[in-house]
């Protein structure tokens, strides 16, 4: 399994770079001690930071959260030009479109934290000195970091960012026709 | 030889280097002695200062104080990066780090490829930003497109994807959207199926399905299945057409009825060779049964399609009046067509309303209506339905504005719609009329012959004579003179065929009331 994590990284190398730098970048950001902080290495740690052991409660949350949100903004950037025109409406002649949606592909196979990252943030967020709101409000977000950290351990992400590549221009479709007669009207 | 070296001069010598040897011991074991005590006094120098620093109260590894007293403990553990200061921070007591290698790693440098990494990405998004704004309005226009197609709103889905291929006309987008050619495909090709029957190789929307097709996937080995299928279906068509077409000579000359008839279902089955799909004619595709032109072994094969011949066996019985052969061959047509049942529909809804067939008429209409919703043909049958049988004409005349409503959009990118658009306000104008509302009637000829003017530079003879006789019945002689003064000129130029209808001169000698125009079905397009 390993074998595979490391591999479906290598494949998704910009994506897992990215990671790493927006997970030391939120490392810096909640002043969390860094051990190694290089973004290409061959091995589980590639798109990941090495950090001490994270106590605070936010400081946990940020650090899984900061890389999560950039790398799925850049991602769907990246996928809202390369999906839509590759897959969508079929360009397949254009190199810089594959190269976009690549991209898109990568960034969002690299969403998610490493499963200790995730179950330090239940450790210190599902606690008898939490309030209740923050654990309901914490609890999608923990769901969906435990289950995609679960997911990129077994190199599963490739396929369901996939997946989604191919799903997004739906989603897209459901509000940027109304996005733009707007912008149209005016 | 022991014996003769045991001189007293050698005796002496060994004596002297003995000598030697004890005063180098002697002297390096002071030294040692020295040197011993020296560590002696310095090590106990040491200790005396741990224990003065012990009393002014610092922890020193493996020791601890306790009342002046000296107690071995655990050793303490020291900073795991530098290995040197005691362990813990002011924020973490129990941190592993000193404060000093803390707050280095707090600040750890960013990696370089990292940062490369980011401003390449950085770079690549403006450009994603900008392709994707640059493609927006044709993704809005596909994705609106597709949804009316899968609707069945065909002419909507027609309209946006022109739409789209106006914009990037406009914008010279050099980018080659294959998926929104297929859709066009698919909808012309869906499109096409009720044209075949006036234009059979000219059928604009079948023109336009090959040359896309053509343009975009090649006419050989095309790998998409669904554009395959269509390439194959419409090459098929137009072979059938091509051969059944031969037979139209002896249809029009009254042929022995029986005979033709029994040779059309002869055919069934039967193989047809076609050698160049790309140039269809009488030397290119040929059957079995031609006696020139034998296969060579690389002509597609294909057979007679069953729908094609009971439609030509209905043209057959229909040049020769048999009403119920008719009926029964375009029940057949209807039945086994494949992908062509618009085509067989219309002829089967247009015979059933003639023979006041309104039950069987109906459930062909609705069919036609479910393949598409916004289909001019259908409202303007189910208009003609709603005026023969239920003599409701609001209700017709509401179909009419409805399927004129539902095409709008399409006009303007596909001037066929607009040209069966004025069937529609045709039809509409006729409702008027019985609902004894001629000023609208009239606005509605109007419009008729301003969509056929628009979209083809000239007037059709029904919306012609239709707007002449209502004209009339609305007292604008002004029109009907200017209309009069065309049709003279051209009957002038081209012939008597170019004259007004009869109805137009019998109406105007009050020979003839606007209703029983309206019931003779003169002016019925459909």
């Amino acid at each position: 399994m390993r074998i595979i994590y490391v591999i479906v990284k290598l494949i998704t190398l910009p994506g897992a770079m990215l990671h790493a730098f927006f997970e030391h970048m939120a490392c810096r950001i909640c002043k969390v001690l860094v051990d190694d902080a290089r973004t290409v290495r061959a091995d589980e740690m590639l798109s990941h930071t090495e950090h001490e052991l994270v106590k605070r409660r936010g400081a946990s949350f940020d650090i899984c959260f900061i890389p999560f949100l950039f790398n799925l903004f850049f991602g769907l950037t990246f996928l809202s030009s390369g999906a839509v025109a590759v897959l969508y409406l079929g360009s397949y002649k254009n190199a810089i479109l594959w190269f976009l949606l690549y991209m898109g592909i990568a960034l969002l196979t690299n969403l998610f934290p490493q499963i200790e990252d995730v179950l330090m943030v239940k450790e210190n967020i599902y606690n008898e000195k939490t309030k209740t709101v923050i654990k309901v409000i914490a609890a999608p977000f923990y769901a969906i970091f435990y289950v995609g950290a679960q997911l990129e351990r077994f190199g599963l992400t490739l396929l369901t960012s996939i997946g989604f590549a191919f799903a997004y221009p739906y989603i897209l479709g459901l509000f940027i026709p109304r996005i733009y007669d707007f912008f149209i009207s005016r | 030889m022991a014996d003769e070296n045991k001189t007293p001069e050698n005796e002496a010598s060994v004596h002297d280097e003995m000598e030697e040897l004890a005063r180098i011991f002697r002297e390096e074991l002071g030294k040692a002695k020295e040197e011993a005590e020296k560590a002696e006094n310095e090590a106990n120098a040491e200790a005396a200062t741990d224990i003065d620093a012990l009393d002014s109260g610092y922890e020193v590894e493996g020791y601890a104080v306790t009342s002046g007293e000296k107690t071995n403990t655990e050793p303490e553990e020291m900073c795991e990066c530098c290995g040197e200061r005691p362990r813990g921070t002011d924020r973490d007591p129990n941190s592993p780090f000193c404060k000093e290698c803390a707050a280095i790693m707090e600040k750890y440098p960013y990696d370089l490829k990292g940062i490369l990494m980011l401003i390449a990405v950085i770079g690549a998004l403006i450009l994603s930003l900008v392709t994707f704004i640059q493609i927006t309005p044709v993704f809005t226009n596909v994705y609106r497109g597709n949804a009316d197609y899968n609707d069945k709103k065909l002419y909507s889905s027609l309209a946006h994807y022109s739409e789209a291929e106006s914009y990037i006309i406009d914008n010279e987008i050099s980018l080659d959207f294959k998926n929104l050619r297929r859709n066009e495909i698919l909808l012309f090709y869906e499109f096409g199926a009720d044209e075949w029957v006036e234009k059979n190789f000219g059928n604009p929307a079948i023109l336009c399905a090959l040359t896309l097709i053509e343009k975009t996937y090649g006419t050989e080995n095309i790998r998409d299945k669904k554009v395959a299928e269509i390439f194959n279906a419409i090459t098929e068509t137009r072979a059938n057409i091509l051969m059944l077409g031969s037979y139209e000579e002896e249809i029009e000359n009254d042929s022995d009825y029986e005979k033709l008839i029994a040779k059309f279902e002869s055919l069934i089955g039967k193989k047809i060779y076609i050698s160049d799909v790309n140039n269809m004619d009488s030397t290119t595709v040929f059957d079995e049964m031609n006696e020139t032109l034998k296969p060579s072994g690389k002509e597609t094969v294909i057979t007679y399609d069953e729908g094609w011949i009971r439609f030509y066996q209905y043209v057959l019985a229909e040049s020769q009046k048999k009403t119920e052969d008719m009926a029964l061959y375009l029940e057949k047509a209807s039945a086994v067509s494949t992908g062509y049942e618009e085509y067989s529909d219309l002829f089967f809804a247009r015979f059933c309303l003639d023979n006041k067939n309104y039950s069987q008429a109906e459930t062909v209409i609705k069919r036609m209506g479910e393949n598409n919703s916004e289909s001019v043909v259908y409202h303007a049958l189910l208009s003609k339905l709603y005026r023969q049988r239920d003599k409701n004409y609001s209700a017709a005349k509401e179909v009419c504005l409805t399927g004129l409503e539902k095409s709008a959009a399409s006009y303007k990118s596909y001037d066929l719609v607009a040209f069966a658009g004025s069937y529609l306000s045709i039809e509409k104008s006729l409702n008027f009329i019985m609902l004894k509302d001629y000023e609208s009637a009239y606005s509605s000829a109007e419009e008729a012959v301003s969509y056929q003017n628009d979209f083809y530079g000239s007037t059709g003879p029904y919306a012609r004579d239709l707007l002449a006789i209502l004209a009339l019945a609305t007292n604008n002689t002004e029109k009907y003179d200017e209309l009069a003064k065309t049709v003279a000129a051209s009957v002038e130029e081209n012939g008597k065929e170019y004259d007004f209808s009869s109805y137009v001169y019998d109406y105007k000698d009050n020979k003839i009331s606007l209703e029983e125009i309206v019931s003779s079905g003169y002016f019925d397009m459909l």
